[in-house]
């Protein structure tokens, strides 16, 4: 399985820049030059130079540190999101899978609920509702998101639950609830495993389209949506301010989803 | 009496409607003996077996008595079967292949069944684990206890799949078609091996086959179906000498004879009736060659041919077992050797 990954460049590619993601986020403070929030009103809207890697913004901030703490943010945001939807969606699904009948019928008519709005326009209105925050984002994110789950673990659980080895199982005298987390889960989220590794590129980028539009982190924070918002007025004099964060926010999407690829090749079978 | 089922019917909802699968199924096990129950597909075998375990689908209506040691268990809830299943009452499946979780190791899933229904303490379930993969004939059962399935054959794959029907020594052990996934060679060894546990444990075993050399090997009393009926039951060196219902004669006719030069293998023209289309009378028969106008009409009940012989069919009366129609049973006999 090793062997897999690493002979795909492409998969390759995507862990290098999760790596590198990774560390950044890990050695913030080491790695920035500047403190990321504090205003240098003498050397505003500076070029990108040897002091200032990627330029500084309309108040003087290092624009290079601020995207190195940025990483701090949207990974956070990343990974919590996907780590509440999850579980949620992947136990719903299997439960919904594994049930049937109207136990089944309940919860996906719940779920195409959540799936009849466009995510983003679901997540808008959840945050704006309840203000905007990062937290506040990640709750609505996470709202939006764990039906994806529900219906890819469902489909996968109903393809295995007539398995012998399931039946086995209760012919063993095992009860359901233990077949549903011994037997039926483990077996099934595999394909929801791949799906949350490519959404945590997703749920990134959603988060700082949020933010972007003032919903989530607020100003002085870090957020590379917000500083793409920050930089729209500046965009004629000060190109920088906007192409670092917008580049952060690509390579890192990109990065998951190379990834996220990759492992799905790796680990289906039939697609080799 | 191990297990005593009195008539016993399950119907399955189809289309929205209830049909029939079995009908009135009446058996007895006792302990230390071989049950054989033999049919062709689709002749309701495996469902049966699900019946007695009262694994079945929610949409499933089950009648009748099932007694397991003097406990009515078809009457039990699902809580109180739980307990049932696994411990007094195995179920060994088709195909060993798939019948284990594949990620799982091989000493979890044996010890899966003792941790329902024991209490012993880990080193107790390690070391009773490593005594059954020893009892199944399993070499390096050390090394085995940490393997995952996809590391075995499938012969060694059935044999753990007898140790964890065995790990509570159940009284009964269900074994649906348990050689059927195997080569011949692995298929002898697995029924050496039951037949070798059975003698140790004194348990009673239902096997369900299609496979006439297994009933010769194992039972020693067969049941035959024939579409959701018991057709025929007789102690197993009766039925292979002296068949009485023309379609356990079929069946037989069916098997080639090593050293016997035939221009065609006998077969049973036609095709089993599917549940909902049965026929009034006997269900066999549109397929019997020795089919009467009462066949069509009424369906036979079970015939006691001799003590321990009975058979559903209108050929027969009560009393000696000697042909009521037309043609005699040595004639039956030879009537599918084409």
């Amino acid at each position: 399985m090793v062997r897999r990954v690493t002979s795909s460049p492409l998969t390759m590619l995507g862990l290098f820049i999760v790596v590198i993601i990774l560390i950044a986020a890990l050695f913030a403070p080491a790695i920035a030059t500047h403190s990321p929030t504090e205003v240098d009103l003498v050397s505003k809207l500076e070029a990108p130079s040897a002091e200032h890697y990627f330029g500084t913004d309309e108040v003087g901030r290092d624009i290079f540190s601020r995207i190195i703490y940025g990483t701090r943010i949207s990974l956070r945001i990343g990974l919590l999101v996907v780590l509440i939807a999850f579980p949620i969606g992947t136990i719903l699904g299997a439960i919904a899978g594994y049930a049937g009948g109207r136990i089944d019928q309940v919860i996906m008519r719940i779920t195409d609920v959540f799936l009849s709005f466009p995510g983003i326009i679901l997540a808008m209105s959840i945050a704006a509702a309840l203000g905007p925050s990062i937290e506040n984002v990640m709750l609505a994110l996470a709202a939006t998101w764990w039906p994806w789950y529900t219906r890819i673990v469902r489909s996968s659980v109903m393809s295995i639950k007539h398995s012998e080895f399931i039946e086995a199982s209760r012919a063993l005298g095992a009860n359901p609830f233990r077949i549903l987390f011994k037997e039926v889960i483990p077996n099934s989220i595999a394909p929801a495993t791949i799906q949350a590794s490519l959404d945590l590129g997703f749920v990134i980028l959603s988060a700082a389209g949020l933010s972007f539009i003032g919903l989530g982190a607020q100003p002085p924070s870090p957020e590379w949506g917000a500083m793409l918002a920050n930089s729209r007025e500046i965009l004629r004099e000060a190109w920088w301010a906007a192409t670092f964060p917008g580049l952060a926010i690509l390579f890192t999407v990109l990065g998951f989803n190379l990834l996220g690829d990759g492992l799905n090749d790796v680990m289906d079978p039939k697609q080799r | 009496m191990l297990l005593d089922v009195k008539n016993m019917s399950l119907s399955l909802k189809r289309a929205g409607k209830y049909s029939p699968i079995l009908e009135d199924l009446s058996f007895q096990v006792k302990q230390g003996e071989t049950l054989g129950i033999v049919g062709e597909s689709g002749c309701g075998k495996s469902m049966t077996a699900l019946s007695l375990m009262q694994l079945l689908p929610d949409k499933a209506r089950l009648t009748g008595e099932v007694d397991l040691q003097g406990e009515l268990i078809s009457v039990y809830s699902k809580r109180r079967l739980e307990k049932i299943r696994g411990n007094q009452m195995s179920m060994i499946f088709q195909d060993p292949l798939t019948s284990l979780n594949p990620l799982q190791t091989i000493g979890t899933q044996i010890e899966e069944s003792l941790i329902l229904h024991t209490k012993k303490s880990k080193e107790e379930r390690r070391s009773r684990v490593l005594q059954l993969l020893k009892a199944v004939g399993l070499p390096r059962a050390e090394e085995l206890i940490d393997e995952y399935p996809h590391q075995l054959s499938g012969g060694m794959r059935q044999r753990v799949m007898i140790a964890i029907a065995m790990a509570c020594e159940p009284q009964l052990l269900i074994c649906d078609e348990p050689t059927t996934a195997l080569d011949v060679t692995i298929q002898a060894q697995i029924l050496e091996l039951m037949n070798e546990i059975k003698q140790q444990t004194n348990m009673g075993i239902i096997m369900i086959t299609h496979d006439m050399g297994v009933v010769a090997e194992v039972c020693d009393r067969v049941l035959v179906m024939y579409a959701g009926k018991i057709v025929e039951e007789a102690p197993v060196i009766e039925l292979f000498q002296n068949p009485k219902h023309p379609y356990t004669q079929g069946l037989l006719a069916s098997i080639p004879k090593l050293g016997e030069r035939k221009k065609k293998l006998g077969s049973i023209l036609g095709t089993v009736p599917t549940p909902g289309s049965m026929p009034v009378g006997c269900r066999f028969a549109d397929r019997c060659p020795h089919v009467m106008d009462v066949c069509r009409n009424v369906t036979p009940a079970m015939i006691r041919i001799k003590e321990d012989h009975q058979t559903a069919c209108w050929l027969y009366d009560e009393k000696e077992g000697t042909a009521n129609g037309s043609a005699g049973s040595k004639q039956l006999e030879t009537a599918f050797h084409h």
